[in-house]
C-alpha cells in the first residue's frame, strides 16, 4: 500500500508503510492513501494506527503503604506507677485504657485509640490526684499530732 | 511541665536519699496497709529507693523485690515514651497488649505472694 505525504503543498511519495515509519511521520502530517477521498490527517488512517499507538496511559503510583501515625500515649508507665505506689483501682483502670488504646491502634482505628489516650489519661491523673490529696491529709495530720504533742 | 516533672524526680532524689524513711514519721505510709494489716505491691518503695540510692542492694530487694526488677522496665518504657513521636516503631513494640497484662499479673502475683509468705 503506498501512502503519499503532503507537504508544504508538495506531494511527497509514495513511501511504504515501513518508510513512514522510519521517517517518524507525524500524526499531524496530511497522508492520503488509496481509497481516500481527500488528505488526512496521518492519526485519523485507519491503516496507519499501528504507526501511532494510543498514548500509553500513565501508571498509576503504586499503593503507598498506609503510614502508621505514632501511637497515641498509653499513660502505661503512669498507671502501673499509680497502681503500684498506692491507688491500684485507679491504676487498674488506667491499665486497661492502655491496652484498649493499644488494640484500637492495631486495629487500625486511629479516633478511638486517641480517646482512650485520653481516658487514660484522665484516670491516670485522678489517681495521682488522689494519692497527693492522701499525702496532703497524712501530713495535716501529722502536723495535728505533733500540735497536739506540744500542748 | 516537662521541666517541672525533673525538677520534682531531682527533689525527690535528693529527699529519699538524704533521709531514712524507716526512721522518720514524715515519709507517707501506704493507706492500704494500715487500713488491712496486709502489705500493698508497692509497700517498702520508699526504704528500697532509700537503700539503692545508698547502693545497698541487698537491703532494697528485701524491702520491695518487684520495685527493683521493675525499675530497667520502667525505664524501657520511660525512653519509649521520650521517642513516642521519633520512634513509633520502638513504642508500639513496647505496648503490646500482652505485656501490658503481663505486668498486672506480675504485680497482681507479688502482691498475693508477699502477703501469703511475708516477703
Amino acid at each position: 500500500m503506498d501512502f503519499y505525504i503532503l507537504e508544504n503543498g508538495e506531494r511527497k511519495g509514495p513511501y511504504t508503510i515501513e518508510e513512514l515509519r522510519q521517517n517518524k511521520v507525524s500524526p499531524d502530517a496530511m497522508v492520503w492513501t488509496e481509497g481516500e477521498a481527500d488528505w488526512r490527517r496521518a492519526g485519523d488512517i485507519p491503516a496507519l494506527s499501528a504507526l501511532f499507538p494510543a498514548a500509553i496511559p500513565p501508571v498509576p503510583p503504586a499503593e503507598q503503604p498506609q503510614q502508621r501515625p505514632p501511637m497515641p500515649k498509653t499513660w502505661l508507665v503512669e498507671s502501673i506507677l499509680v497502681m503500684v505506689l498506692c491507688c491500684l483501682p485507679f491504676g487498674i483502670v488506667g491499665l486497661v485504657y492502655a491496652s484498649k488504646v493499644e488494640t484500637a491502634y492495631w486495629a487500625g482505628d486511629y479516633g478511638r485509640a486517641e480517646k482512650y489516650s485520653a481516658d487514660a489519661k484522665k484516670w491516670t491523673l485522678v489517681g495521682v490526684g488522689v494519692a497527693l490529696i492522701l499525702l496532703l491529709l497524712y501530713v495535716v495530720f501529722l502536723l495535728f499530732c505533733a500540735l497536739a504533742a506540744d500542748m | 511541665m516537662k521541666k517541672g516533672i525533673w525538677v520534682l524526680l531531682v527533689a525527690a532524689v535528693a529527699v529519699y536519699f538524704a533521709f531514712n524513711p524507716s526512721g522518720s514519721a514524715w515519709f507517707p505510709k501506704c493507706p492500704f496497709l494500715m487500713l488491712t494489716g496486709w502489705q500493698c505491691p508497692g509497700c517498702g518503695s520508699q526504704r528500697a529507693i532509700h537503700s539503692l540510692l545508698h547502693l545497698d542492694i541487698v537491703s532494697a530487694l528485701r524491702y520491695n523485690f518487684l520495685l527493683v526488677f521493675s525499675l530497667p522496665l520502667l525505664a524501657v518504657l520511660l525512653y519509649a515514651e521520650a521517642v513516642r513521636v521519633r520512634k513509633p516503631a520502638f513504642y508500639a513494640k513496647v505496648h503490646r497488649v500482652a505485656y501490658i497484662w503481663a505486668c498486672f499479673a506480675v504485680v497482681c502475683l507479688w502482691w498475693l505472694l508477699r502477703n501469703l509468705f511475708h516477703w
